[in-house]
């Protein structure tokens, strides 16, 4: 068992983890953070992406106790006071939200995109989310979802 | 679901190293190749995570030519510095995985995992890699060439851990990293290969190659090297070199069906490195 002490979207977190407990169980079981999925459970499908000291990582092939003194932003982050962000609201738009199961994972990939002083184009978008899944869009509305927040 | 094991975060070296020599352990740094082999396994082990051990990080603007085992894949694509002095490293590290495997595997577990497919080895080995590892009794120092003893098997003792990865850069070399996938991102290599030449004129000085994925273990095409450095550029000799590396793949691994694919590709991409863009 570890105690461990960390940001989850900005609030402080003190709790004791198990050691083979993973990110995503401790988000999901623990701390009721039901936005990061467990799709393929491998490291594949990007489902149940967060963002660890703002970059994105699979909460399924990390312990918990590695974020341990570090920020973990889940989508839930990005909607302030019941509103949505603008790059929620431009995924609704766009029509990049269908089933939705890869939608935070992608949301989460985007912000950080946004977020990097990277120069944007289309390439840097597909990149940005080639490590996220979606069987239903064929990820054209996601792309120009991301485009339309980057203005480009 | 992992099976139930203790994992201890050790903050200083040589709490670390006291684990190791006192215990059966596994090293974890990332996690991204140890935890789904771990899915698949219910006995128990203890895991030593090595990534809050200050003795093991550094920054290369500190140490340029040491690579730090715990730099994952992310921070040596995007590192100018990197870039700059190791474009072929920089360029295969950018290859890996998805952006969210490069933001959590390291070069040391890439290293210490062994796959025949891993990026970031054949690379190191063209700047001529060597790993040094620590042990609470002992210290040495190996070529990576000879450290990678099979596909997943390694030199490394189950009480050392790397401490670092030294590479020495070359100056006035064209530097690149082509490998081949079944598409662009989120694919292993099938084929890769990592190449350092220096030319003047329509010589060859220098020329240094490294395979990956031909074989059980990343190898130096040490007969290529050396047929062609120092000599003048010739389409004729460039194949004869090339069908020798070829035999000796052959002569390493038996006949496998994916060598139907991969050998044709390999002597073209050999080709088009060697002899500087376009061919017929």
């Amino acid at each position: 068992m570890h105690r461990i002490n960390f940001l989850l979207n900005g609030k402080n977190i003190e709790i004791d983890v198990e050691d083979h407990i993973t990110l995503l169980e401790l988000l999901r079981d623990k701390l009721n953070i039901t936005s990061v999925k467990e799709g393929c459970g491998i490291g594949e499908c990007g489902a149940c992406t967060v963002l660890l000291d703002g970059k994105p990582i699979y909460s399924c092939l990390t312990l918990a106790l590695k974020v341990d003194e570090r920020d973990v932003k889940t989508v839930e982050y990005l909607s302030k006071d019941g509103s949505l962000s603008k790059i929620q609201e431009v995924f609704i738009k766009n029509g990049a939200v269908q089933c939705g199961y890869c939608t935070p994972g992608m949301l989460l990939c985007a912000y950080a995109l946004i977020n990097t002083k990277k120069e944007i184009t289309e390439d840097v978008i597909k990149e940005a989310i080639s490590g996220n899944l979606c069987r239903c869009t064929g990820y054209i509305q996601i792309i120009e979802a991301i485009k339309d927040v980057a203005q480009i | 679901m992992l099976p139930k094991f203790k994992c201890v975060v050790p903050r200083s070296i040589k709490e670390a190293l006291t684990l190791l020599s006192d215990n059966e352990c596994k090293v974890i740094a990332g996690g991204t190749d140890l935890l789904i082999e771990l899915q698949h396994q219910d006995i128990a082990v203890l895991l030593v995570d090595v990534t809050k051990i200050p003795e093991l990080m550094w920054r290369p603007e500190d140490r340029p030519f040491l690579i730090s085992p715990l730099y994952t894949h992310g921070f040596v694509a995007g590192s100018a510095m990197i870039k700059d002095t190791f474009p072929s490293l920089a360029l295969a590290c950018s290859k890996v995985g998805s952006p969210q495997i490069r933001n959590m595997g390291t070069v040391g577990g890439n290293i210490g995992n062994a796959s025949p497919a891993a990026d970031s080895i054949p690379p190191l080995m063209i700047y001529d890699a060597r790993v040094r590892l620590i042990s609470s009794s002992q210290e040495r120092e190996l070529p990576l060439e000879e450290l990678l003893v099979d596909a997943y098997k390694t030199q490394i003792r189950k009480d050392e851990v790397i401490a670092s990865v030294s590479i020495t850069p070359l100056q006035n070399y064209r530097q690149g990293y082509k490998r081949l996938t079944i598409r662009e991102a989120l694919a292993l290599s099938r084929l890769s290969v990592a190449y350092v030449i220096k030319e003047e004129g329509k010589r060859w000085l220098d020329v240094r190659i490294a395979i990956g994925s031909a074989t059980p273990v990343c190898i130096r095409a040490r007969e290529l090297e050396e047929a062609l450095s120092g000599e003048l550029k010739d389409l004729d000799l460039l194949n004869q070199a090339i069908e020798q590396t070829i035999l000796r793949i052959k002569s390493q691994v038996n006949v496998r069906e994916s060598h139907r694919f991969k050998l044709p590709i390999l002597r073209n991409l050999l080709r088009e490195i060697l002899w500087g863009g376009a061919w017929e």
